[in-house]
């Protein structure tokens, strides 16, 4: 029993925030393994390019998706509305640009594992990229 | 008009058939919105729409936006904006926006080109409706007709920001630069009641605008002040009442507005779907007429409360009330430049029903219960409530 219940809190641990409904993923390169919530809401606010002296490339999920939803209120602590308002104010003002947003949490896994230092979110990891911790 | 529903037609196509945010061309991405609105007043007030009293269509904006990051630090971007209010606009499109922004680091960058003016927390994307939850913003801190006077610089500017500690953290931007005011837009026509019959020419000195925003340690509470300062001298055609109270030989004169300054005091905070924002305006100008003993020193207040609620996916609710103050301060009660009571002040109670049925597009619905008139040029109703209805789509890639 008493391995059973060490079994499952290893597996919760190990798949990190999955079980929120969504993994924060990265490139292979990415210069760290754990990132502060701040950082990262940092990050998908385009307030923050740079980790560990690298520039970071983030790619984000469409709207609709529900795992795009889960990261926007516990990371971004927004509503989805809120924060594309955000990347509108970016792109009409002049001071950034959205991240590119994928459709699929395949293409987004093929994007990040393609691009070096880049950073995102989906269901679930794959061998492409590596997982970060957010602490 | 055909090139303005070619336009149409095409963001149309281009917003129902977009999915991503964005469209680009190579390395150039490609943005745009467009919005069209219905505004009904009362018979005895037009008011941001030209003939409005008669209900006008002539209420809409359209901009396209082209942008690319040159290299990781630098990024460049242009912005074309045109919009009909009936009696200016004319969908004549302008350059509303042309920036080289390089970025040494994430605490700080500087800009140069024409740039937009970093004033209370929603005038640099005053223009776009799909931002907010209403059609008009609270007219008593962003007054649609003051618009052109503070909407951008053409210069340079710098911003910084503090990195987040546990006391939050600090965003600063300056600006300076000329700024440009059409003798046929939105400026002149709220002139054209009192003192003025039109504009000729306008001549600013260098316009400085800073703002600091500082995001608290508290979730979504941001805070910020933001200030901006010009002098400018124009040379006007006085309006005919003047002419006649003051028995002038001539009506063309030179107006010497000697410091315009306007600070705004601002806060926001989101908790879950709801929004909450609040901000209070102060503007201080003196003017003279060169060669008259005409002046006036004027301080005018506005502030407003707002507060929107996201029902479901489709649906949001938003309401505002709004209060602005004229305050003449050294006119004479028999001057022809003295306001009546009724147009010294505007309050407004506004209430938004916002539908979102696809992505990229949305309906709103909303209505307003105004006393005075302390906005509206040639206002004609100035006693007892009278109200306002607009309704509006949007759409924006």
């Amino acid at each position: 029993m008493k391995k059973l219940l060490l079994a499952i809190v290893m597996m919760l641990l190990f798949v990190g925030n999955s079980f929120a409904g969504y993994v924060v993923v990265a490139n292979k390169d990415f210069p760290v393994d754990k990132i502060s919530g701040d950082d990262l809401k940092m990050i998908f606010l385009c307030q923050k390019s740079e980790v560990g002296g690298k520039k970071i490339v983030p790619f984000i999920l469409d709207e609709g998706m529900e795992c795009h939803k889960s990261f926007c209120v516990d990371i971004i602590k927004k509503n989805v509305s809120q924060w594309g308002a955000h990347f509108r104010n970016l792109i009409f003002t002049g001071k950034g640009s959205p991240p590119k947003s994928f459709g699929d949490c395949k293409g987004l896994l093929e994007a990040i594992a393609s691009t070096s230092c880049a950073i995102g979110y989906a269901e679930k990891a794959d061998n492409s990229v590596k997982v970060i911790t957010v602490e | 008009m055909k090139k303005t529903i070619l336009l149409a037609v095409t963001l149309l196509f281009i917003a129902f058939g977009g999915v991503s945010f964005a469209y680009e061309m190579g390395k150039i991405e490609v943005h745009g919105f467009l919005s069209q609105s219905f505004i009904q007043t009362p018979e005895d007030n037009d008011y941001l729409a030209g003939d409005s009293s008669k209900g006008s269509f002539s209420f809409n904006e359209y901009a396209l936006n082209l942008s690319t990051q040159i290299t990781p630090d630098l990024r460049a971007g242009i912005q074309f904006f045109g919009q009909e209010r009936g009696n200016y606009g004319g969908d004549k499109p302008e350059l509303d926006l042309a920036y080289l922004d390089y970025r040494l680091s994430d605490y700080f960058g500087f800009r140069a080109g024409k740039i937009k003016i970093p004033l209370g927390f929603y005038n640099e994307s005053r223009d776009n409706p799909m931002t907010r939850i209403s059609s008009i913003m609270p007219q008593s801190v962003y007054n649609e007709y003051a618009r052109e006077t503070v909407l951008a610089v053409s210069g340079a500017g710098l911003y910084a920001s503090t990195p987040r500690t546990p006391f939050g953290l600090f965003t600063f931007q300056f600006n300076a630069g000329a700024i440009h005011i059409p003798t046929d837009g939105g400026v002149v026509e709220s002139y054209k009641s009192f003192v003025f019959k039109s504009v000729n020419k306008y001549d600013t000195d260098t316009t400085i605008a800073s703002s600091i925003q500082w995001d608290t340690p508290i979730e979504n509470l941001k805070l910020g002040v933001s200030q901006f300062h010009t002098a400018i001298v124009g040379n006007a055609d006085l309006s005919d009442m003047v002419v006649s109270m003051m028995h002038l030989p001539f009506s063309t004169v030179n107006a010497d507005f000697d410091a315009y300054d306007n600070i705004v005091y601002s806060a926001e905070y989101s908790w879950r779907d709801f929004i909450f924002a609040s901000e209070f305006s102060v503007t201080n100008y003196e003017y003279k007429l060169i060669g008259l003993p005409i002046g006036q020193k004027v301080r005018t207040e506005g502030w407003y409360i707002n507060c929107g609620y996201q029902v479901n996916n489709w649906l949001t609710v938003g309401s505002y009330y709004s209060a602005y103050r004229f305050i003449d301060i050294n006119s004479k009660r028999n001057s022809p430049l003295a306001r009546s009571k009724e147009s010294s002040y505007q309050d407004d109670l506004a209430l938004t029903l916002r539908f979102d049925p696809v992505r990229n597009m949305c309906f709103k619905l909303e209505g307003h219960k105004i006393r005075g008139t302390g906005l509206v040029p040639n206002a004609l109703k100035a006693d007892d409530d009278w109200y306002m209805g607009i309704a509006s789509v949007a759409v924006s890639f």
